[in-house]
């Protein structure tokens, strides 16, 4: 299997993680439409489970072809149908805006290779497509993990990081997830020493992010991410799949 | 080779969708989750199935635990969403009317946490429902 082939796997893999993230679009009866475009357009016909199913379907068609034939035009319209369905759960539930904003590496990533695509074939150098536009999306991973820890330092400070502020994160969560982790996710908390080091490490490795602009870096530091992202996970259950497959497609 | 500064005008392009709109676009939005410093009491939605913490999206046809009984009456983390996620669940999956009630006891409230004397979190469950439903 070629490397920009598995590339476009992880990467079309992230963005299926991502449609997770939009998938609460299937069971609302309605939006309040509180702002922007859904004020003016009626997108309620984008909502409920059937609607959501037959979305899921194009987007799934979409991903594939992507990645088997790797069309751009497919590829756009995936990011259409992600776009729509991210709006209308920005929509419905505005107060969760700086929760969902997950979606912001595998949405933001693929505008950028898609960007770039366009670019290249503008300049004349059709034939580095798949580089230029993985390296676009690269630009985006470098600066959404930097604006990450840039948002921590700046609404909280670096008493963010500091172990009693780490552990009252982890046990808020503990409850929210399946039950199989929850004695882990009981006991961490208990030991601030451990949380601080887990929000100092977290602080370092998405600081570092600027590091991803270099393609000899990107390697170690997708593993870095990996650690810190199935940590969270394992620790607080909050997934993040879409970031770590994202990381991962984009350093091969 | 693609250019050694492609990737540095997407990552300036990036900062500069998420900061300079204020709140940012789409799929480009700062901040970017929650960096807020937790308070010393919070409180999130929680759902258990025969006593242990579960999914809401694992069981349907509701019986006594109307999406009402899902309010953010406590101090919290912020989380408005999960509560309203959880409420829009529970509404939409409500046991048609004269229905069996499903066969798995469950309980829908909040997880609270507070810190104790040395700042370490305690947690407690404090119910707000209890019912029944059918789960997977």
């Amino acid at each position: 299997m070629s490397r920009p082939l598995l590339s476009r796997i992880f990467i079309a893999a992230a963005l299926a993680f991502a449609w997770f993230d939009v998938s609460g679009v299937a069971y609302v009866r309605g939006i309040p439409y509180p702002h922007d475009l859904s004020s003016l357009i009626d997108l309620s016909w984008a909502t409920g489970p059937l609607a959501f199913a037959v979305l899921t379907a194009f987007y799934a068609a979409a991903l594939a072809r992507f990645i088997a034939a790797r069309d751009v035009r497919a590829a756009t319209a995936a990011f259409a149908l992600l776009a729509l369905t991210a709006h209308i759960h920005e929509a419905q539930w505005p107060g969760s805006a700086g929760v969902r904003n997950g979606l912001g590496l595998p949405g933001g990533g693929l505008a950028a290779y898609l960007l770039a695509d366009r670019a290249c074939v503008l300049f004349g150098r059709a034939d580095q497509r798949e580089r230029w536009s993985r390296e676009a999306a690269c630009g985006v991973a470098a600066a959404a993990y930097t604006l990450a820890a840039a948002s921590k330092l700046i609404y909280g400070g670096p008493a963010w990081a500091g172990g009693a502020n780490i552990a009252m994160y982890i046990a808020s969560q503990a409850y929210m997830r399946s039950a199989a982790l929850l004695p882990l996710r009981l006991w961490f908390p208990r030991h601030l020493a451990l949380c601080g080091a887990f929000g100092v490490g977290t602080l370092i490795i998405e600081g570092s992010g600027l590091v991803f602009l270099w393609p000899r870096a990107r390697p170690a530091y997708a593993v870095l991410a990996c650690g810190l992202h199935l940590g969270i996970w394992l620790i607080m259950g909050l997934v993040h799949f879409d970031f770590l497959l994202m990381v991962v497609g984009l350093a091969l | 080779m693609p250019p050694r500064w492609l990737a540095a005008v997407f990552f300036v392009g990036y900062l500069a969708a998420a900061t300079v709109p204020k709140g940012g676009i789409l799929f480009a939005r700062f901040p970017i989750f929650f960096p807020d410093l937790t308070p010393d009491v919070l409180a999130m939605p929680a759902f258990l199935v025969d006593g242990r913490p579960a999914s809401v999206r694992r069981c349907r046809d509701f019986v006594g635990i109307p999406a009402s009984a899902v309010v953010r009456s406590v101090p919290d983390m912020d989380a408005w969403h999960r509560f309203m996620e959880q409420r829009q669940w529970i509404a939409a999956h409500q046991a048609a009317p004269g229905s069996a009630p499903g066969p798995a006891r469950c309980q829908v409230g909040f997880w609270i946490v507070s810190r104790d004397a040395s700042g370490r979190p305690e947690g407690r469950f404090q119910a707000s429902a209890e019912g029944t439903a059918r789960c997977r």
